[in-house]
């Protein structure tokens, strides 16, 4: 049933907070069943925090203070608020959010697993759940081809479409976007317009100008601060200056040369900057545009191509996530010596003087975006990267960057600029369509494209030899609970077994062989032996020199080598997802927790990415070692829970009970490969027990 | 001015978790699981170095492995945290391949309880400096209840009490005021939120 939403007075203050983030009072409105309103505010107005009440998710996930009234369809939420730990299930069911961008918003790695979550939680039939991806993908303007892309993998602008699908997917009665149009390219914003215009769900989209939404009857709610209506530069659509003519005989500071990285799969782009030159890079959502700005200013390592850049020049990136540059601690400690009244000149102009000492945790995206600029800028540099500075800021806002961008080129140096932004335009720009514009190679010495090198063909060799095809592929299909139990009955059996090299050699020889015939990963067990074989050896010396015999020393020793053999077993292959699946399937593990361990887990990959690309960024700036680095990637992790616990909580994961199981996309069954890995082990059971027995005839 | 009806909410929501808590739990978990794999590294290459000094090796390095439940414990401040978040930590640095095996399990369960012991005492209302050093104490107290008698049960009774001794001592330093102060920055650049008095 779709929800009527009465609003009145809402005020908000999270916990710690001094004074409220949202307020409302004397604001009184009524959103009809199927209704639609547009709230209007610039950034850091509260359009966020407003969205997230009437998710439900304030005072209940959020923790702090929601007073006044809001009901959707019935449920008080501002009763549910200090009472639940999260929103209201029945809220929940009809509900679908899209979180603003362009941070990834997903739960599970791969969107096609993301998308399939609400439909799990809400207990859609397996045969319905392929057809009600598909269609939400054609509506959220997505190909389908995506799905089997990791979210993280995807450009800003697809993950915006990303996560239209999942608020889609399932059919929401209630439906929220937080600026949905804010880094789409045109045609992308114009068919996710008509997607939202057309659902009958009752809508409520913020954007910071009214207009965006294109629908001129619908009511419109503005918050915060009226914005300042200054129309800058229309964009005119002008033909494009030829690309490399008219920069008489000045040098490139920078030519890329067909580069490209096999870490992003993008098209290579070849193009040239010129001091005093703003380069405009536009083109489709997910044509790369991230990427290439990330090897131009070399925080992503060319692969294949060549990056030639003039030494001596100072190059800034200010990416599209903010965080990345900025780190944990104020602006200001991230400014070299002597930068500071130049950021301090720059931050007045951007309205955020009042923020560089402040942690970057406290301030909102907007603000941390114009932070990241004001520290690009503040540095003189003579070739300036800068990714979407635009997005999300309001019309006078966005004119004040393009100034700053436009003094920045006066000053001599050259910029390259990826942008959606129609508002944005620079002088003397030069508009590159990427990949269009940038396939062709510039004049410039050949281009190389390398091969893989030659010790990564050795590993594939080797890898080949230690794990034989046919094993592999009739047991890598094992059950991962299989697994988990095995590597528990070798442990236990080891743990029970006398302390002696004969008795913990004869659990870890028959280990070893199961596990090489499930297949083992060679680079991880060789990193395992390096780990474990001085361990051994120190342990061994260790009794020893504590007073054990020499038996019981080397048994120690024998023991780990037992142990370890049991993790072999269970994590080739490591697949987390399965072991998820088959836990909630088998062991009736609770889907919400279970779900929250498994998303936080599939955050490693992405964590140690980002952990590289944050200290490439800072490495611009600043060439020692950077201790803070760390502290400032354990910061970010725990600055990220709450987005996280969120896209958790509107996928519904807290829905299904124990009487109420979810459905799953993916069986997981039992099958021939696990009876293999039983017998196996069985045998290996039965040399121990052998062994055992030949040891007590034997020893008298 | 409503401070009574606040803490009637506070007390109310003490009791469930919410995902944000569990998130948090396994978040710290996973962080301090990676670094257990990294550590099991650096732990196996300085074995051979540290091997007629056992307990310096242990007063050195042994602290680092019991961080995750002090620190789960202070940052979500609910019952059971501080031992989740240990356990899936331990869980974290198995599954990256650890030469100690399922073995991470129960010695992460070992040192988790004892954090969760410290924090139980106060009744989860202090988490200060002392409960932190407590905490990390009492984790190392695991640690030696489930090291000794399994790696090294065939050693003298000296020996051992000096390896208890150190490993207690680096878990209350390392373990404890680590997770201290780590907690502390966490409040302090706001990625976390502020604790009302």
């Amino acid at each position: 049933m779709t929800p009527e939403v009465r609003l009145a007075d809402l005020v908000w203050q999270p916990a710690g907070a001094d004074a409220p983030t949202l307020d409302l009072r004397g604001v009184r409105l009524h959103v009809p069943a199927g209704g639609l309103l547009v709230v209007e505010g610039r950034s850091g107005a509260g359009k966020t925090t407003l969205l997230r009440a009437l998710a439900g998710l304030l005072g209940t996930l959020l923790p702090g203070d929601l007073r006044g009234e809001l009901t959707v369809g019935g449920v008080d939420l501002v009763a549910a608020a200090g009472r639940l730990p999260g929103p209201p299930v029945d809220h929940l069911a009809g509900l679908g959010l899209l979180p603003a961008g362009p941070a990834p918003a997903n739960a599970l790695p791969r969107l096609l697993d993301d998308a399939a979550l609400p439909l799990e939680a809400r207990r859609f039939r397996r045969a319905a759940m392929a057809p009600a991806i598909l269609a939400a993908a054609g509506r959220a303007g997505l190909a389908t081809p995506l799905l089997e892309r990791g979210v993280g993998d995807l450009s800003g602008g697809e993950r915006i479409q990303a996560a239209a699908l999942v608020a889609l997917v399932a059919g929401p009665s209630l439906l929220l976007a937080d600026e949905p149009f804010a880094g789409l390219d045109a045609g992308a914003a114009a068919h996710l317009r008509a997607t939202l215009l057309a659902e009958r769900a009752t809508r409520i989209i913020a954007v910071h100008d009214a207009g965006e939404v294109g629908d001129p009857s619908a009511q419109v709610l503005r918050i915060g601060a009226p914005a300042t209506r200054v129309r800058v530069a229309v964009r005119d659509r002008r033909p494009r200056e030829l690309p490399a003519h008219g920069h008489g005989d000045a040098r490139p500071v920078l030519q890329a040369i067909r580069i490209a990285s096999r870490a992003r799969p993008v098209s290579a782009a070849s193009f040239a900057l010129f001091p005093g030159e703003p380069t405009l890079l536009e083109g489709a959502t997910g044509s790369g545009k991230s990427t290439l700005l990330a090897l131009a200013a070399g925080v992503l390592p060319a692969d294949e191509g060549e990056r030639l850049v003039d030494p001596h020049q100072r190059i800034r990136l200010a990416p599209q996530d903010p965080g990345l540059l900025l780190g944990a601690r104020p602006a200001a400690e991230r400014l070299a010596r002597g930068e500071r009244p130049a950021a301090e000149r720059l931050a007045r102009a951007l309205d955020v003087a009042h923020l560089l000492d402040v942690p970057p945790g406290r301030c909102s995206d907007g603000e941390r975006r114009r932070l990241a600029l004001v520290v690009a800028l503040a540095a003189s540099p003579t070739i300036l990267v800068a990714d979407e500075p635009t997005a999300g800021l309001d019309d006078e806002r966005a004119a004040t960057v393009a100034r700053l961008l436009d003094e920045c080129a006066a000053a001599g140096a050259a910029l390259l600029v990826a942008t959606h932004d129609p508002r944005l335009y620079l002088q003397r720009e030069r508009r590159l369509l990427h990949p269009a514009e940038t396939a062709a190679p510039a004049a410039a010495p050949g281009s190389t494209v390398r091969l893989p090198a030659p010790a990564a063909v050795a590993v594939d060799a080797a890898q080949q030899l230690l794990s034989p095809a046919l094993p592999r592929r009739l047991l890598g299909t094992a059950n991962p609970l299989t697994r988990a139990g095995l590597a528990l009955f070798w442990f236990a059996l080891s743990l029970l077994s006398p302390t002696t090299l004969v008795a913990q050699g004869a659990i870890a020889l028959p280990v070893l062989l199961v596990a090489w015939l499930s297949g083992v990963e060679l680079l991880a067990t060789l990193r395992l032996a390096a780990a474990l074989a001085p361990a051994i050896a120190g342990l061994v010396l260790a009794n020893l020199l504590g007073g054990a015999s020499g038996e019981e020393a080397v048994g120690a020793g024998a023991r780990l080598v037992a142990f370890a053999a049991g993790s072999l077993v269970l994590l080739r292959p490591f697949e987390p997802l399965r072991l998820a699946d088959a836990a909630i399937e088998w062991l009736r593990a609770p889907f919400a927790a279970t779900m929250a361990l498994l998303a936080t887990a599939a955050t490693i990959p992405a964590m140690r990415a980002e952990a590289r690309e944050r200290r490439a960024i800072r490495r611009l700036s600043r060439s020692a070692a950077d201790p803070l680095l760390f502290v400032d990637t354990f910061d970010a992790l725990v600055r990220a829970v709450p987005a996280l616990a969120i896209a958790l909580e509107i996928r519904g994961v807290r829905i299904p009970t124990r009487t109420a199981p979810p459905t799953r996309l993916r069986p997981s069954g039992f099958g021939r490969a696990d009876a293999l890995l039983v017998a196996a082990s069985a045998g290996g059971l039965l040399v121990s027990v052998v062994r055992a027995i030949a040891d007590a005839i034997l020893a008298p | 001015m409503n401070g009574t009806a606040n803490n009637d909410r506070r007390t109310a929501a003490r009791r469930t978790w919410s995902l944000l808590d569990t998130v948090t739990v396994a978040t710290v978990g996973v962080a301090c699981g990676v670094l257990f794999a990294g550590w099991n590294l650096l732990w196996g290459a300085v074995s051979p170095l540290f091997a007629a000094l056992l307990p310096l090796q242990y007063l050195l390095f042994a602290g680092t492995w019991v961080i995750a439940g002090p620190l789960a414990g202070l940052v979500v401040r609910r019952p059971g945290a501080a031992l989740a978040g240990e356990v899936v930590a331990a869980s974290v640095s198995f599954l990256l391949a650890s030469q100690w095996s399922v073995d991470a399990l129960f010695s992460g369960a070992a040192q988790g309880l004892g954090a969760e012991l410290a924090l139980l005492a106060f009744g989860y209302r202090r988490f200060g400096v002392g409960v932190a050093l407590l905490a990390g104490a009492l984790s190392g107290v695991g640690m030696a209840l489930h090291d000794l008698p399994l790696y090294f049960a065939g050693v003298d009774a000296a020996f051992a009490q000096a390896l208890a001794a150190a490993m207690i001592a680096s878990s209350a330093l390392v373990g404890g005021l680590g997770a201290h102060l780590i907690e502390r920055g966490l409040r302090r650049s706001g990625a976390l939120p502020p604790v009302a008095a």
